[in-house]
């Protein structure tokens, strides 16, 4: 496996052989590495000792079904911390056929000029000055580049937020089939890679195939893998994620109380039913649109879908649950089309819908829009990409709006926004929030798939349960996994085993792939330790704890200890 | 007792509506009376709280059947 390094200050390109301190590693786990080996903890994360890293997972490129997405990292502008963000799309399987273990853009360049680093097969390197991409939507960028390229190369680009080092830049990849919106969105690493003035990666199609240490050993438990998704009447293609998409969830949450509402000021919105997956697939069937697409080629479970409007023309493809509560019922929309449409600015700047979602809900409360009210939401999001004071303070995310606006009610934790779930009301999440070494982040170790293991509104177990969710979510970001492939292997680790020791032959045992994840996050806590991040850091703020949740009137009361004591297991031998 | 079914447990058939029962029955009992597919049902609440399959559901209750989901 190579490394591909890229000084944007020399403008040399440099490929290594996979050196020591790196093997055995991929996505996550290799970028807590890399950011503990190379990246001073207390850099400025927008200077030139940040480096930005993009790394498949371990499984990508192996033909192992739904495990191509692509892990994004550096140090955090958001949060301080380490990041690791990741997508769908087709550049985690091309990298992995490639024989791309990383790439890693280094430095800073002196001058004001836009690169786009083109990586053919054969592993030939060119970073290109590009200066007329300079201002353009990942959209246009995405569509420009697969013109000058061909158009099955992989496009990884920024758009205005990210050339703006704006702290709610994330970073686009495309897919097959003319699909542009996969966002490997949080943490601000759009803000990375537009400090490198690298405005997009293209990755030429592989036509070579990954080698195999034992490909016999890899297809078995692939096959394994595939058919427990294919044939389980609740996941894959019977499954809730494929009929209804992620939006299937809108109706639990909202009906066990959690979805952010108005600012995060409640967790049931009246309106929620118009949000629901069940109706956001009626509504794109009957227009037309498409429903059950896949964001990485071959994944059998396909949850994406293209919203259309009511002439059947797409607005975005695809929305999601995160966009939906955050930017939908946070902000009032009970109408997908209005959610949709905000979900296509963001795209298109290159913003987490996330973020923004929440820096919106903040700005209401400060009086500069209103809930519910399309022009003068999507009118203080258009700023971002006009770079005005507000457009600024906007895409820096929702603590640089809470603090620019002196609003206290601001829904982040370690620097970044709350996804889709209140933590009062669902606690575990809550303590996932709080402890994740990524911020507040429900891919970190989502409590909603886990609710029949402990009382949401309790505080008893959510610890332990955050706990076992994070050590699984280091796993999944580390090997391209997609997490809602992750029931088959909670049940069954061996055949994760089986699929690295099929691919790489490094004779892992069960006891190695469990360290292996547990060391994902050791390497983080030290990172941000580092960093100078402290206990009284990983915290939900105070006014979650004081103000309570309608509508079972709950506040955040995990008591502080259980969320010092969270990673406890994992230094206790 | 008003009764709601999601995704594709209400697929072919009335999604919410009303209904009295003359004495308290179990969720599981529910269940069986709706003729659900239990293998598909992933989450139950009852007046927006989760539950489980051996609580007891009266005419005051909303409950309702999810079926099973994965956040993210």
């Amino acid at each position: 496996m190579t490394i591909i390094r890229v000084d944007t200050r020399t403008l040399q390109v440099n490929l290594e052989a996979d050196p020591a301190p790196y093997e055995r590693l991929g996505g996550r786990a290799l970028i807590a590495k890399m950011l503990l080996e190379e990246v001073p903890p207390r850099c400025d994360p927008l200077g030139p000792e940040n480096k930005l890293i993009i790394a498949p997972g371990l499984l990508g490129g192996s033909g192992v079904t739904a495990a191509g997405r692509l892990s994004i990292g550096g140090k955090s502008p958001l949060t301080g911390g380490v990041k690791e963000a990741n997508a769908g799309g087709t550049a985690g399987d091309a990298l992995g056929a490639l024989g791309v273990k990383a790439i890693v853009i280094e430095n800073q360049p002196l001058g004001d000029y836009w690169y786009a680093l083109m990586i053919h097969e054969g592993l030939s390197v060119e970073l290109i000055q590009l200066n007329e991409l300079k201002g353009l939507g990942t959209y246009t960028t995405s569509k420009f580049l697969q013109n000058k390229f061909g158009k099955d190369c992989t496009v990884i680009s920024i758009g205005q937020a990210g050339e703006q080092m704006l702290c709610g830049a994330g970073i686009a990849v495309t897919g097959t089939h003319d699909q542009r919106s996969n966002h490997a969105a949080r943490g601000g690493l759009g803000a990375l890679m537009g400090s490198k003035r690298v405005k997009a990666v293209v990755i030429e199609k592989p036509t070579a195939k990954k080698p195999l240490h034992d490909p016999d050993l890899l297809h078995e438990a692939r096959r394994k893998f595939a058919s427990e998704l294919i044939n389980s009447p609740k996941l894959g293609r019977k499954g809730s994620q494929h009929l209804y998409g992620t939006a299937s969830i809108v109706g639990a949450v909202n009906e066990m109380g959690s979805l952010p509402t108005h600012g995060f000021s409640s967790g049931k919105f009246e309106a929620a039913e118009t949000l629901r997956g069940e109706f956001m697939r009626k509504t794109i069937l009957e227009r037309g649109g498409k429903i059950g697409t896949s964001c990485m080629p071959g994944c059998v479970i396909a949850c994406r879908n293209v919203y259309v409007d009511q002439d059947g023309e797409p607005i975005v493809g695809t929305l999601q649950y995160e966009t939906i509560a955050l930017v939908g019922s946070n902000l009032g929309f009970s109408n997908l089309d209005d959610v949709a449409r905000l979900n296509y600015i963001c795209n298109d700047y290159g913003l987490d819908t996330i973020e923004m979602g929440a820096s919106l809900g903040v700005a209401v409360e400060a009086g500069l829009a209103e809930f519910g009210d399309f022009k003068s939401i999507a009118d203080l999001l258009e700023q971002v990409a006009l770079g005005t004071e507000v457009g600024v303070m906007i895409g820096n995310g929702a603590v640089a709006t809470g603090e620019k606006l002196g609003i206290k009610r601001v829904p982040a934790a370690l620097g970044q926004a709350m996804p889709g779930y209140d933590p009062r009301s669902l606690k575990g999440n809550g303590v996932t929030y709080a402890t994740s070494p990524q911020g507040a982040d429900h891919t970190a170790g989502n409590a909603f798939g886990a609710r029949n293991e402990v009382d949401p509104l309790g505080i008893d177990g959510q610890k332990e349960l955050s706990f076992k969710l994070q050590v699984i979510a280091a796993m999944l970001d580390s090997t391209g996994l997609c997490l809602f492939a992750r029931p088959p292997i909670i049940a069954n680790p061996q055949w994760m085993v089986d699929m690295i020791n099929g691919i790489y032959g490094w004779g892992w045992t069960l006891e190695d792939y469990h360290q292996f994840n547990q060391d994902v996050l050791r390497m983080e806590l030290e990172f941000n330790h580092r960093a100078g991040i402290t206990t009284a850091d990983y915290r939900i703020p105070s006014w979650m704890q004081e103000e309570p949740l309608p509508p079972h009137q709950v506040v955040f009361d995990i008591p502080d200890s259980d969320l010092d004591d969270v990673f406890n297991p994992l230094f206790m031998s | 007792m008003e009764i709601e079914l999601f995704g594709q447990l209400a697929e072919g058939r009335e999604a919410i509506w009303k209904e009295e029962f003359l004495q308290p029955l179990t969720v599981h009992e529910l269940a069986e009376k709706l003729s659900l597919d239990i293998e598909v049902v992933g989450l139950i609440s009852i007046d927006g709280k989760q539950s489980d399959w051996n609580d007891q559901v009266t005419n005051v209750n909303r409950i309702c059947f999810f079926p099973y989901l994965e956040g993210g």
